[in-house]
């Protein structure tokens, strides 16, 4: 359908567009230029940042786009090309829809830093990830398995995780 | 910026152009960090009424601007959730479930323990069923628990299956004042194939084929009622009851215990329990409505040796033979009651008459040996004999002893004709009828039948042996 009539005057750029612009100025040194050749799992629109740089993205997004509420925080496993990706989900109390900020770290040093000095909302998230990826946060100040018992080894949700049932419990995976 | 000092001191004014956020290695939570927000002062008496229907003006002036396709559309959209749901992927999970068969009501699952293994909280339990028979495990599942509350909804459960038996649930509204529902058990995870289908149809159209040949192998190997989903079973015994009715309303003279096959039922019943009654006839159910009729025989056989002065009129009812048993059977129990009636008027002693009654008296028009008084004539059985008489009295009174205890049973439509004289008295009619009947599937509640009957035919034993110690007297 050919849209002829020009868009409404309050139609405002997506709140993705908005943070690539503006870290570009503000914090170019954050974002991370993905290559064009990348797989097609691992391509994404979303803006990827430098897991270095994340805590000042996250304040700067709090503090000047408003998108003080971290709601979600996932892990992705992406064993064949040797990653992990973190996924933050942010909200802004004006409303909208929401900003999503990945961060991908190497699946053989998965060290992040924790944003729990900036949100302490994300200490559970955190915790979650960590229990169940076994992604490092430096800097969380409790950083313990949260669904499994303290003396589970292994990841579980980790792709490359035993499916072999007994093998895991007690003795070591 | 507001000049409150108490404020002005908890703000922080402008946010430098590079923020620089360092991070302690032993953080601590950055408070006192918050923004102030300037709002509008009030200009006038009734200015933020003014601006409240500016914004109706604005909105119903945009109203009338037409639009060409939704991209034009901007603002905020919501769903208005409890009513309006927005659809879940069909690979969403939640927490898991059990499937159980919706024609059958047999559960898919066959307690081989992978989900228990593979569980990383270690939040599924299980119990083995076992033939209560021969102590042998049995490809069910007795009793299975999941902990809903330590469920980190990994799916491993779903991924190990072998049988297609435990899948992940798209409910997430699971929030609950009560702890303890959170251990969820079997009744409550059971959940019918169909709903499965309807929130995942690819995933399951995948495994179908084999899951329901796996069910159709360990099915086989399941006695009795094990392994069928517990909220099945009331529904199949309605479906055995529809179906037992419509049997009734269609051939009204056959008795209802020795029913023959459903495939004789002419009335159309619904579809789905149509579908139920026929899955329901090859139900074990049937197995023990056949052994509450085996019992009853044999009880009463029983009773003929207790009295075994009426052994020798039993095989004179091989007369009777030439009508279909059952129905001689209840024409007799008809004539019986009408003769017995008649008998009760005219002589009071009767009851205490000398009498050879069993439950298992022929009812048919039988002259026995022993005919001592003319017995006020019966209309259809002029040759009556007083013995006759009386074992037809006991008959009744069995047979209204039977009517008391199905009163309190209430469901046995089928327990009279088990247990009273009705039941034709040779050994060898009674038992190639009822093997004949081919899987029986009449009486709609087993247990409470196989009582009645029971209860009926010693009730109707111990009257029999009164009436021999009245005759010795």
């Amino acid at each position: 359908m050919a849209s002829t009539s020009p868009p409404l005057p309050n139609a405002r750029p997506s709140p993705r567009d908005l943070l690539r612009e503006q870290l570009a100025t503000v914090l170019p040194h954050a974002l991370v230029t993905l290559p064009d050749d990348l797989p097609d799992l691992i391509r994404t629109a979303d803006v990827v940042v430098h897991a270095d740089a994340l805590p000042e993205v996250v304040q700067f997004v709090i503090d000047h786009l408003g998108y003080g509420l971290l709601s979600d925080l996932a892990a992705v496993d992406y064993v064949e090309h040797g990653l992990f990706e973190l996924v933050y989900r942010f909200y802004s109390i004006g409303g909208g829809g929401d900003l999503v900020i990945k961060v991908r770290v190497p699946r053989d040093q998965p060290d992040v830093p924790s944003l729990m000095a900036i949100l302490p909302a994300a200490m559970l998230h955190e915790r979650e990830a960590y229990d169940l990826f076994g992604i490092r946060f430096i800097g969380h100040p409790n950083l313990r398995r949260i669904y499994m018992w303290d003396e589970f080894e292994g990841f579980p949700m980790r792709k490359d995780f035993p499916k072999q049932g007994d093998n895991y419990i007690g003795e070591g995976a | 910026m507001s000049n409150d000092t108490l404020t002005h001191s908890l703000t922080f004014t402008e946010a430098p152009a590079a923020l620089t956020v360092v991070v302690d290695p032993t953080p601590q939570i950055a408070r006192g960090s918050a923004v102030v927000v300037e709002r509008r002062r009030p200009k006038a008496a009734g200015w933020s009424l003014l601006q409240g229907l500016g914004v109706v003006v604005d909105h119903w002036r945009k109203s009338f601007r037409k639009l060409d396709d939704t991209t034009q559309i901007a603002g905020t959209f919501t769903t208005e959730y409890p009513e309006e749901r927005l659809p879940l992927p069909e690979a969403y999970r939640n927490m898991p479930i059990l499937l159980f068969d919706d024609a059958t009501g047999h559960e898919l699952c066959t307690s081989c323990f992978q989900c228990q293994r593979i569980c990383p909280p270690q939040v599924i339990h299980m119990t083995q069923a076992k033939d209560p028979d021969t102590g042998k495990p049995v490809p069910a599942v007795s009793e299975f628990i999941i902990e809903y509350d330590a469920c980190m909804s990994c799916g491993f459960c779903a991924e190990v299956c072998p049988f297609d038996a435990i899948k992940m649930d798209h409910n997430f509204e699971l929030s609950t004042a009560d702890h303890s529902s959170l251990t969820v058990h079997k009744t409550d995870l059971l959940r019918p194939i169909s709903y499965y289908q309807s929130i995942a149809p690819t995933f399951w159209a995948e495994a179908e084929a084999s899951a329901y040949k796996k069910l159709e192998t360990n099915k086989k190997r399941r006695p009795a009622t094990i392994g069928i989903a517990p909220q099945m079973l009331a529904q199949l015994k309605a479906a055995h009851e529809l179906r037992d009715d419509q049997q009734e309303a269609t051939m009204p003279t056959t008795a209802v215990a020795s029913a023959p096959a459903p495939a004789t039922s002419s009335a159309a019943p619904p579809a789905r329990s149509a579908a139920l009654a026929a899955s329901a006839s090859d139900l074990p159910t049937d197995k023990a409505a056949r052994l509450a009729a085996i019992r009853a025989r044999n009880e009463a056989k029983a009773a003929v040796q207790a009295a075994p002065a009426t052994a020798s009129a039993a095989p004179a009812a091989s007369d009777g033979g030439d009508l279909p048993t059952d129905k001689a059977a209840r024409l007799a129990a008809i004539r019986a009651r009408n003769e017995a009636k008649k008998a009760a008027e005219q002589a009071a002693a009767a009851e205490a008459a000398p009498t050879l009654a069993t439950p298992d008296m022929p009812p048919t028009d039988v002259q026995p040996a022993a005919s001592e008084q003319a017995a006020p004539p019966a209309p259809t059985v002029p040759d009556a004999s007083l013995d006759e008489k009386a074992a037809r009295l006991a008959a009744i009174r069995a047979r209204n002893e039977a009517k008391k205890a199905d009163e309190q049973t209430a469901a046995a439509g089928a327990a009279p004709t088990l247990a009273t004289p009705d039941v034709p008295p040779t050994d060898v009619p009674p038992a190639t009828s009822e093997q004949a009947a081919p899987p029986a599937p009449a009486v709609p509640d087993a247990p409470l039948d196989e009582k009645a009957a029971r209860l009926a035919a010693i009730r109707a034993r111990n009257a029999a042996k009164k009436a021999a110690q009245a005759e010795g007297e």
